[in-house]
């Protein structure tokens, strides 16, 4: 029937722009493990990811997959320049949280404001990575950019996992999350690590972006949204658990494409805002509970 | 709050008087404005109605050490209701600016509640959730805000057959509001009430110890805070003659928390200051319009980072633990001060 | 009728138990302490006198009347007031701030009276005052009352505590190790101002280490070890008992300071 076959198509748009959210959550996550801060510039992270992509593919002409890269890795290095620059220097001096969010909020508007600047308020697109009709299943199309997101998530997902658990900056990641001055006292260089984390979490970011970019436009002031929608997330599946802020990621997106589908697109954002608000009130610590 | 028995040298002397010099240049401006007239007089009005909202802010998070990224909403309430009673009903600019107070008022005692249980990073998202509904609210509540186009045609301020039309009479009122403001922050901070909410910022567990009723006054000072942040909305929207969502949105929490922390945070006249400097500033600087957020948003860092004690902390002297702006939020986790 | 009675008060936290069916007494008169082992639980028992924590089981009575899980803030307002082991201060209020926010519980002016400013609300303002600069003149603070809190000594942040909890006129004053961090000459001036607390009729219940403190302070003593009390008694009784000094690793020589 029609209907079903179009709650189908919602949830699998919602499935796929929740892989997203779920990535940009994952890096709320990594860098409050190892800090404890929340870093708000985050959304910047996403949209520069498709933007920095865009205009390497038409500035240097480069293929897509090079252009992907190279952004990937640029905003990872941004991430660590705000990481030294405004960051490090608040932990230095015992600021307290709210100044360390503050702050990282004002760095997301110098980025956003520096976009603009370089590029203009034009909304810009990257292509397709598989420029192929749809597939059509049961009457739901499935573009071929949703099995890159989700397929894409999935790996990063296993990386992470397999980083985290196998390698021995993983786990040094993991240690200091877990108590920082133990850690620090067996040597692990605590400092480095939270570069590390904002280097890690700025690459999500950016793959999230450049994933997403294909399929809807991205301009300068795209990363506010996206920022807030990967903090309920990360809330959702319970700070601090990475794992949980991708599956948080995923139960937002349906939620936000159910309610769209029955409520309308105009409510998008309060739908999305009000999960946010339930489990602030009710359970802050997640559907999985805060990790331990 | 300073001890004057330290004024035993001019050094000293001059070095705590120096905190005052900002806050006497900030109103040497406002009067030079209403002298001089012309084109700085709406820059400065601008300032006066953000100083109200900022005054608000430092009462919530300068005197009682929380922290809200919303108090936008409440601004956005006092605007649009002023906006709409005044137009579409036909009431006077006066009772509608006390009914949108009211209706601030509600909001943030329903919202108060769950809201202020929370702490640290949830505290600060979920006033940020708050801030972000309202303004989706302005957006999509077509029939009755006119969603992004707005409503125009707003009538200026006055009280009965007086109206303050012009520039400069709309200056000299806003002047006597904020004056009417900053001393009632003053009368606040001076007495047991504003003790008992400086003591909140200080140690939850030994205010409750002492028998203050903490969620109840961290309600309270939410509440105050909306008020101050209702009348600012309701001012703006009937100087400017204009309202769209945009003017209540993130761009106004971001400025406020610049113009709060570059005056000094706990501070009486530091909301002032700060929204004298940052709302005059750029014009000192011509052909800035496009980097104003630029400057803003380094501006903010750098304070944050060199000096979190603003403007109005200067002359103080060193001392280990410092203002409110330093003291704790707890997070699972994240540094803490003992 | 005793100032604070305490029955088979229990405390488990996931399977430990940190206070185990302990019930005292403690009088109107004096200063009582309670004493014990690190780890005995003498401030879980602190924590739920003073309502922080709720108990497991058992029952609290202050004056007759039960507080057992009522909220500290309303606790406060019956009369018992309690120090921190960690000081707890107002940091960014001065010295006569801070003891002024103690008498809260004895004043009543709002918002609306902050405002107004109505002559019985000035009147109680400058009660306020003069009451806190006696309590500031009492633990000899006086040269520092418009300093700010955070700038005082550690020693002076103690006493400074205490006086703004005395500004509370409390009919209970709870103190959870005041000589910790203290030198001798702090401590010797502590135990003064504690006794004299005691003559003037607030009853004082403490918790300390210092052994020497307790034996000039303590008129009655209340033992603690793993949880369990072990005695209570007079000073005298107590040292005396062979379950106490086999408590105290160091035996009797601990026990005489």
């Amino acid at each position: 029937m029609a209907d079903a076959s179009y709650i189908g198509q919602t949830l699998i748009d919602g499935l796929s722009v929740g892989c997203i959210y779920g990535l940009i959550g994952i890096g709320f996550c990594v860098i409050y493990n190892a800090s404890g801060i929340v870093n708000f510039a985050q959304g910047a992270f996403v949209m520069l990811g498709g933007m920095v992509t865009f205009v390497l593919l038409n500035t240097l002409g480069l293929p897509l997959v090079a252009a992907g890269a190279l952004a990937v890795i640029a905003v990872a290095g941004l991430g660590v320049v705000i990481e030294r620059l405004v960051v490090r220097p608040l932990w230095d001096r015992n600021a307290t949280m709210f100044v360390m969010i503050l702050a990282t909020l004002a760095a997301q508007i110098m980025i956003e404001r520096t976009t603009q600047i370089l590029v203009g308020d034009q909304p810009k697109s990257i292509p397709l990575f598989t420029d192929l009709p749809p597939i059509r299943v049961a009457g739901i199309s499935i573009s071929y950019q949703t099995i890159w997101i989700i397929a894409v998530s999935l790996l990063l997902i296993g990386l992470l996992a397999l980083f985290f658990q196998k390698t021995l900056v993983g786990r040094a990641m993991r240690a200091c999350s877990i108590n920082r001055e133990a850690a620090a006292l067996q040597g692990i260089p605590v400092s480095r690590m939270l570069a590390l984390s904002f280097a890690l979490s700025a690459a999500l970011g950016a793959i999230g972006g450049i994933l997403l970019t294909p399929t809807q436009f991205t301009a300068y002031n795209v990363g506010t949204p996206f920022a807030i929608s990967g903090f309920i997330a990360a809330i959702v599946g319970g700070f601090g658990r990475p794992f949980g802020a991708f599956l948080g990621g995923i139960a937002l997106g349906l939620a936000q494409a159910l309610a769209v589908f029955a409520l309308g697109s105009g409510l998008k954002n309060v739908a999305a805002l009000s999960v946010l608000l339930v489990f602030l009130f009710f359970r802050p610590s997640g559907i999985l509970g805060a990790a331990k | 709050m300073k001890n004057w028995r330290d004024f035993t040298s001019p050094s000293t002397c001059l070095r705590a008087s120096l905190g005052y010099v900002p806050a006497v240049l900030a109103i040497a401006l406002v009067g030079y404005a209403i002298i001089a007239g012309g084109f700085f007089v709406s820059l400065t009005s601008f300032a006066l109605i953000y100083a109200i909202f900022v005054t608000g802010l430092n009462i919530f998070m300068g005197y009682a050490g929380q922290a809200s990224f919303g108090q936008n909403a409440f601004a956005a309430i006092g605007g649009y209701t002023s906006a709409v009673l005044t137009t579409a009903y036909n009431v006077a600019p006066v009772p509608a600016l006390f009914i949108g107070v009211v209706a601030a008022v509600l909001c943030a005692v329903l919202v108060g509640y769950p809201t202020l249980r929370l702490k640290g990073h949830y505290l600060a998202m979920a006033t940020l959730a708050i801030g972000l509904i309202v303004y989706e609210i302005t957006v999509e509540w077509q029939s009755v805000t006119n969603g992004y186009m707005g409503i125009s045609g707003i009538p200026p301020l006055g009280i009965g057959s007086f109206e303050a039309a012009t520039d400069r009479e709309q200056l000299i009122l806003l002047s006597v509001l904020v004056a009417l403001c900053m001393g009632s922050a003053w009368l606040i901070r001076q007495s047991r009430f504003g003790r008992a909410l400086v003591a909140l910022s200080g140690s939850e567990d030994a205010a409750r110890a002492l028998g203050i009723d903490v969620a109840r006054y961290k309600l309270a000072a939410f509440i105050v805070s909306a008020v101050y942040a209702a009348v600012a909305g309701s001012l703006f929207v009937h100087i400017v003659g204009f309202v769209s969502p945009e003017v209540f949105g993130l761009n106004m929490v971001i400025l406020g928390f610049t113009m709060l922390y570059v005056g000094g945070i706990g501070t009486i006249t530091g909301p002032l200051v700060g929204a004298i400097v940052i709302n005059l500033l750029p014009e000192m600087i011509r052909g800035l319009k496009e980097y104003q957020d630029l400057v803003y948003g380094a501006a903010l860092i750098l304070i944050l980072i060199y000096a979190p004690g603003g403007l109005a902390a200067l002359g103080w002297s060193k001392r280990r633990s410092t203002s409110p702006a330093t003291t704790t939020v707890e997070l699972r986790g994240a540094r803490t001060q003992s | 009728m005793n100032r604070l009675r305490v029955e088979n008060l229990t405390r488990r936290f996931d399977g430990l138990v940190a206070i185990d069916d302990v019930s005292f007494t403690v009088p109107i008169e004096g200063v009582t302490a309670v004493i014990g082992p690190n780890g005995a639980g003498k401030t879980t028992l602190f924590n739920m006198i003073s309502g922080f924590l709720p108990p497991s089981e058992g029952r609290i009575f202050f004056e007759d009347e039960s507080v057992t899980g009522v909220a500290p803030e309303r606790i406060a307002g019956r009369g018992l007031v309690r120090t921190f082991q960690l000081v707890q201060l107002f940091q960014s209020l001065t010295v006569l701030e801070n003891v002024k926010v103690g008498r809260h519980v004895c004043t009543r002016a709002g918002l609306v009276a902050a405002l107004t400013r109505p002559t019985w609300a000035r009147r109680e303002e400058n009660e306020t005052e003069r009451r806190a600069r006696e309590l500031i003149d009492f633990v000899g603070l006086s040269e520092q009352s418009d300093a700010r809190a955070s700038v005082l000594p550690y020693g002076q942040q103690r006493l400074l505590e205490i006086a703004r909890a005395l500004a509370a006129e409390p009919k209970l004053l709870l103190l959870d190790e005041p000589a910790a961090g203290l030198n001798h000459d702090e401590t010797d001036r502590l135990s003064r101002i504690i006794r004299r607390i005691g003559e003037h009729g607030t009853t004082v219940l403490l918790i300390e280490h210092d052994m020497k403190l307790v034996m000039n302070t303590a008129d009655r003593l209340v033992v603690l070890n793993f949880g369990r009390k072990i005695a209570e008694g007079t000073p005298d009784e107590v040292q005396t008992n062979p379950e106490v000094i086999d408590a105290y690793l160091g035996g009797v020589e601990m026990l005489h300071g």
